[in-house]
């Protein structure tokens, strides 16, 4: 929540910071009268709108009379400035921005107001509705790792290290990455594989945390509500046959068919690392990492 | 009595036709929750899971006496399937679609808040894995049997942490009454405050464990958002 600057000096105020007097005009008259009440002989007239860039847009100017401060407070007034953001608000509802900036604003010729610089953001959930902007998207300014991820229904970030993470949900990834730091080790990305995880999804996982040449161990931690255990079992035991995986697994799988899920990885005859406890999988991850040239 | 789902809450599953829908619905009945049908439009009059299926919340409210539901509705329409749930009088709502456009999510915000006190519904918001009093019944998507019944609250964004919490608590012999996540959308309808002030006022709890990632570092600041009553926690 943002409030406005004559709003925060009054709350910095009562807590004892020494701020300039002064306060908001309703109306370009009573501007002229709250400059003569006040007194002294120069009054800095401020818009007062949540927006940065006042300066720069012709919302601030220093006045020498009250009479002057009475004719800045008329060209503020309902201006082109709150033209412009009531222009930028329905631009932001219409097509479902999640921001739209213009910095700076600047004054022309005549005291005219145009837009130098902008930057608008979409909400990527809101895209079905605006094709028009999705075709907006240039590829090619994206991190080809994340864009890959995308196209396979991944969502991955990647970070500098070496421990490869496939993980279900944010709040279980976030945990996981703070327990491999405890153990001493470091993230090599965040994958997070979502719900409804099949076998096929998890190798496209495995491939894409592969496709970083940094990654020396992968550590997969599911935790199951909608994802199946025995799926995610069945997708790493595939992903080995089919990607040829040389680097070491860590799994750890909990919730629906976890028996079928130990079944499927003691049969498999891999040399899948597994583990019960967060703790316990962090630790082996780290421990199994191949030690690093010097 | 547990907070927000005691025994035999009157259950409807908004989209339960579909078959994530099914798929849950099915669960949360043979745990025993009082699922006494769903809503899916165009499928009025025929039946699912052996319950009746109805064309609008309304008509389901109107003939089953529902109380809460469980919203299933892909992402294009889910804000207006809550806000027909809020009109037709439900009192708590789950909503476990992920991806509701963040204007929707402000909108359907507003929606809501305009009712009464009385009448008001509850939102217990997207992008969540849903709630559960262990032994009474859940709506949501969570694997049921890894709560053991008892006087232990959960509260988190997270769903899949909050499975790893409630199978850490059985290891440990701690029960659970309730757990509820609020989702971790940026724009939620239920806080922490507000689940924890169920809690509080819940003769079945003693405790509350609450967790979100983006505070674990600091340990216990779960509980200055408890008794400070400063809401919100900063989102990751």
């Amino acid at each position: 929540m943002d409030i406005h600057e004559y709003q925060s000096k009054q709350i910095l105020w009562r807590f004892g910071v020494p701020v300039p007097r002064g306060g908001p005009p309703y109306s370009p008259e009573q501007a002229g009268y709250r400059a003569r009440e006040l007194g002294n002989k120069a009054w800095v007239v401020k818009s007062q709108i949540h927006s940065g860039g006042r300066g720069a847009a012709g919302g601030v100017k220093v006045c020498k009379t009250p009479d002057k401060v009475h004719e800045f407070a008329c060209t503020l007034f309902g201006k082109q400035l709150v033209t412009i953001l009531k222009a930028c608000d329905r631009a932001y509802r219409d097509l479902d921005a999640v921001r739209v900036e213009i910095n700076p604003p600047v004054i022309i010729g005549a005291g005219d107001l145009i837009d130098l610089d902008a930057k608008m953001s979409f909400d990527t959930n809101a895209l079905f509705r605006n094709p028009q902007s999705a075709q907006l998207r240039d590829r090619s300014h994206w991190d080809p790792r994340e864009s890959t991820a995308g196209d396979h229904g991944l969502a991955d970030v990647g970070l500098d290290c070496d421990i490869g993470c496939i993980i279900n949900g944010a709040g279980l990834a976030m945990a996981t990455m703070g327990m491999i730091k405890l153990a001493g080790g470091a993230p090599a990305n965040f994958l997070d594989i979502g719900g409804d995880a099949s076998p096929e999804r998890v190798v496209r996982a495995i491939r894409t945390v592969l496709a970083d040449p940094k990654v020396s161990v992968i550590h997969v931690n599911i935790f199951a509500g909608i994802n199946r255990c025995d799926w995610i079992a069945g997708g790493v035991v595939k992903a080995y046959q089919e990607v040829g995986l040389t680097i070491p697994v860590m799994v750890r799988l909990a919730g629906p068919n976890v028996e079928e899920r130990n079944r499927i990885i003691a049969t498999s005859g891999l040399p899948l690392i597994t583990a019960d406890t967060l703790a316990d999988a962090a630790a082996k991850a780290v421990a199994v990492r191949p030690r690093k040239a010097a | 009595m547990a907070i927000l789902i005691p025994e035999k809450t009157r259950v409807i599953v908004q989209g339960m036709w579909g078959r994530i829908g099914a798929l849950h619905a099915a669960d949360m009945i043979k745990y025993g929750t009082n699922v006494l049908g769903g809503v899916t439009p165009g499928k009025g009059g025929t039946t699912h899971l052996d319950r009746p299926l109805f064309n609008t919340v309304r008509e389901a409210v109107d003939r089953t006496g529902a109380e809460a539901s469980l919203v299933f509705v892909p992402p294009p329409f889910a804000a207006d399937a809550i806000m027909q749930a809020a009109d037709a009088g439900i009192r708590t709502a789950v909503c476990v679609t992920d991806g509701i456009p963040s204007q929707d999510r402000m909108r359907l915000k507003r929606f809501v808040r305009r009712y009464r006190v009385e009448r008001k519904m509850r939102l217990i918001r997207p992008n969540c894995a849903g709630m559960i009093s262990p032994g009474k019944g859940f709506m949501g998507i969570m694997p049921p049997h890894i709560y053991m019944p008892g006087r232990a609250g959960i509260i988190g964004r997270s769903g899949a942490l909050g499975y790893a919490a409630a199978s850490r608590m059985k290891a440990l012999a701690i029960g659970v009454s309730t757990s509820a996540g609020i989702g971790g959308d940026p724009i939620n309808g239920s806080s922490f405050k507000d689940i924890l002030e169920l809690y509080q006022n819940d003769p079945e709890t003693d405790a509350v464990m609450s967790k979100d990632p983006a505070v674990m570092p600091q340990g216990h600041q779960d509980q200055t958002d408890f008794t400070g009553g400063s809401g919100e926690m900063t989102r990751a």
